[in-house]
């Protein structure tokens, strides 16, 4: 999977957690952002492309990353490995 | 079982008319837990509200009579005291005292159940403790009494006997959810590290679950009855075609594993749930087993209905319904037959009808992991008078030891601490911008860099705040950074506390620190902001409350001289 697929699933993957149907996002888009992406639906999002991607992220990644592009950072990197 | 996307998702809908309300009390972070319960409700069509209070604040929503929890007035109050937090406190406890853990804090349920009592009716839904073999003595510590495996067995056991005494207590067997799923599945350490959360996110559901049939048991949604088939089902082969030298049954091969299904329905009859038979068959060959197999472990005598025929199963069910007069809700089909399930499941939608696996071998496991037989009450004749003079002993011992928050807090023996930034601790400081939300003033985002910048700056006083009481040391917890505006006047770039510290006076001993040592060092005034954000409404009114004066809307001004100490019960930590 290259990185446009994976962050196209991304972005559908943010519309049902954050609930908005409408949701555009980008890879610099952040909590900051979305008003809806608080403490616990980052867990959502978290588990969510944990289960997608079939990955785990470790602490530092998962409570680390600022935004979705660093998600996707490690998600690319967990797929290749 | 439903998934957790699914029921964070059901969470989501509003309830249309709430019949019960349930308040959810932990020592782990249990609003995510809140939540999936609510989804279960929801989707379980259960009209359930669900209030989550703060993370770690049991104890101080049980000893104010007019805290968040009681004012909610709920009918049921949920506690998890999860293994987690218990395994630091036992290795922050003193290591002479570790014998007596188990005791200890089962003396603090029993307090939290006995303070429950005092301002409210709610019933008590206690979770059990899950298990965390630490292997400090590998397979040794079972039989050493300090170890925390040790300990911990022996407050599960100790739980259970306190709550056989106690009618308002209802289990939550957690212990079972984590050996039915496995500690890999139950348990996340990523997420317990950085969300407290003491179980995985997909093993809420199963949580989620315990809680829901406890709560529906409560509600008087239970079984009554389990109708039983009986070829393949209740004995392995076929009565009309084997023959009975041929049935399955007994000790041996696949006979064992209906013998054990059949002791297993033996003592659901025993604790007072009807068997009934249904089965396509002649009465005479399907009654022949019954009464020629000594095998067999139910008799005729254990059955209250016995329907064989050739009619359709859901006109039997029915009639044994009227026979028996009880609600078709309070029937589980047992058939091993796919075809006769669906019949039914559509025919009497009511009744539960397990989805029985193909193998015979399965069935019991299956069963019981479906939690049909859930009981708010258990009928055990005469009560033990001891056991409940005992009880009470305990309740009025605890009762007596605090009779108010205050009490509480001052029992706590908090200390505190107030420091000028270091280098040292500048990771730590602007992790807790970055992440501090509720409460946090103005939400200023330092980065570690930055912070290094302000200690250096002559125009900051930047402060943070240390708390430890008589059970563990909490650490760094606030921050206030402050900027000097003029000779005379500082304002409060930055206030931000950790949560895991509210309300236990610390605000209280931040504003009196602050304002001493601003006075110390020649100012005379100090002004504020507050910043509204979507999470920070807790702190909004903070500075009036502090006896600071708005003088245009979020901004606020004191005169330090006017400044009266507010009084706390965190006391000065001398080095």
């Amino acid at each position: 999977m290259d990185r446009e697929e994976v962050f196209s699933k991304v972005a559908d993957i943010c519309k049902e957690v954050f609930d908005d149907e409408s949701l555009e996002v980008t890879e610099t888009s952040s909590a900051k952002d979305i008003e809806a992406w608080d403490s616990l639906t980052h867990l959502d999002l978290i588990s969510a492309l944990e289960d997608t991607f079939q990955v785990s992220f470790t602490l530092e990644e998962f409570s680390g990353a600022k935004n979705l592009g660093e998600l996707v950072n490690y998600l690319m990197k967990h797929l290749s490995e | 079982m439903y998934s957790y996307r699914e029921l964070r998702k059901a969470a989501r809908q509003p309830v249309q008319v709430t019949q019960l309300k349930a308040a959810v009390l932990g020592n782990c972070s249990t609003q995510l837990f809140s939540s999936v319960l609510q989804g279960y409700a929801n989707l379980e069509g259960l009209d359930l509200s669900v209030l989550d209070t703060d993370y770690n604040g049991i104890e101080f929503q049980l000893r104010d009579e007019g805290s968040e929890v009681f004012r909610y007035q709920p009918d049921l109050m949920i506690l998890w005291i999860a293994s987690e937090k218990l395994y630091e406190d036992y290795l922050d406890a003193d290591y002479n005292r570790r014998e007596q853990f188990a005791e200890e804090t089962m003396d603090s349920v029993r307090g939290y159940w006995s303070l429950i009592r005092q301002h409210s009716n709610a019933r008590i839904l206690q979770m059990n403790f899950t298990e965390i073999n630490d292997k400090a003595l590998g397979n040794y510590s079972a039989k050493v009494d300090k170890s925390f495996i040790y300990q911990l067995r022996k407050l599960n056991y100790l739980l259970e006997e306190a709550m056989h005494a106690e009618q308002d207590v209802y289990p939550v067997d957690l212990l079972s959810v984590q050996v039915q799923l496995g500690q890999r599945e139950f348990f996340h350490a990523p997420m317990y590290y950085s969300a407290k959360l003491s179980v995985s996110v997909n093993a809420l559901p199963y949580v989620a679950k315990a809680v829901t049939d406890v709560m529906k048991a409560l509600c008087g949604t239970i079984k009554k009855c389990v109708v039983m088939d009986l070829d393949n089902t209740l004995w392995g082969g076929i009565i009309g075609e084997d023959g009975i030298d041929h049935i399955e049954i007994g000790e041996l091969g696949r006979g064992h594993v209906f013998t054990n299904l059949q002791r297993w329905l033996k003592q659901l009859k025993e604790y007072g749930i009807l068997l009934a038979v249904c089965s396509k068959n002649d009465e005479e060959l399907a009654k022949e087993p019954f009464e020629q197999l000594d095998e067999m472990i139910l008799k005729l005598s254990d059955i209250s209905v016995f329907v064989a025929n050739w009619e359709d199963k859901a006109s039997n069910i029915r009639l044994i319904q009227k026979t028996l007069n009880i609600a078709m809700d309070s029937f589980v089909f047992l058939d091993d037959n796919p075809a006769e399930r669906e019949i039914i499941r559509r025919m009497l939608p009511e009744v539960a009808v397990p989805e029985l696996p193909e193998d015979p071998a399965l069935y019991l496991e299956y069963l019981q992991t479906c939690n049909y037989f859930e009981s708010a009450s258990f009928d055990i004749g005469a009560r033990d008078r001891t056991a409940q003079y005992q009880a009470e002993y305990e309740r009025n011992k605890l009762q007596a030891e605090y009779l108010s928050i205050d009490d509480y807090l001052d029992s706590l023996e908090m200390k505190g601490r107030i420091c000028v930034f270091d280098k040292e601790h500048a990771a730590r400081i602007a992790q807790l911008t970055q992440r501090s939300n509720q409460f946090n003033l103005r939400t200023v985002r330092y980065t570690e860099g930055e912070i290094d910048q302000i200690v250096d700056s002559p125009d900051h006083i930047p402060l943070y705040f240390m708390l430890k009481d008589r059970f563990g040391d909490y650490g760094l917890v606030g921050i206030m950074i402050l900027k000097r505006r003029s000779d005379r006047t500082a304002f409060v770039d930055t206030w931000l506390m950790s949560c895991r510290v509210l309300k236990r006076g610390m605000e209280e001993y931040m504003m009196n620190g602050m304002a001493a040592k601003l006075l110390d060092l020649g100012y005379t005034t100090i002004e504020s902001e507050y910043i509204p954000t979507s999470k920070n409404s807790m702190v909004r009114d903070i500075y009036k409350q502090m006896g600071f004066e708005e003088y245009e809307p979020c901004h606020y001004r004191l005169d330090i001289k006017e400044y009266q100490v507010k009084k706390t019960y965190i006391r000065d930590d001398r080095l």
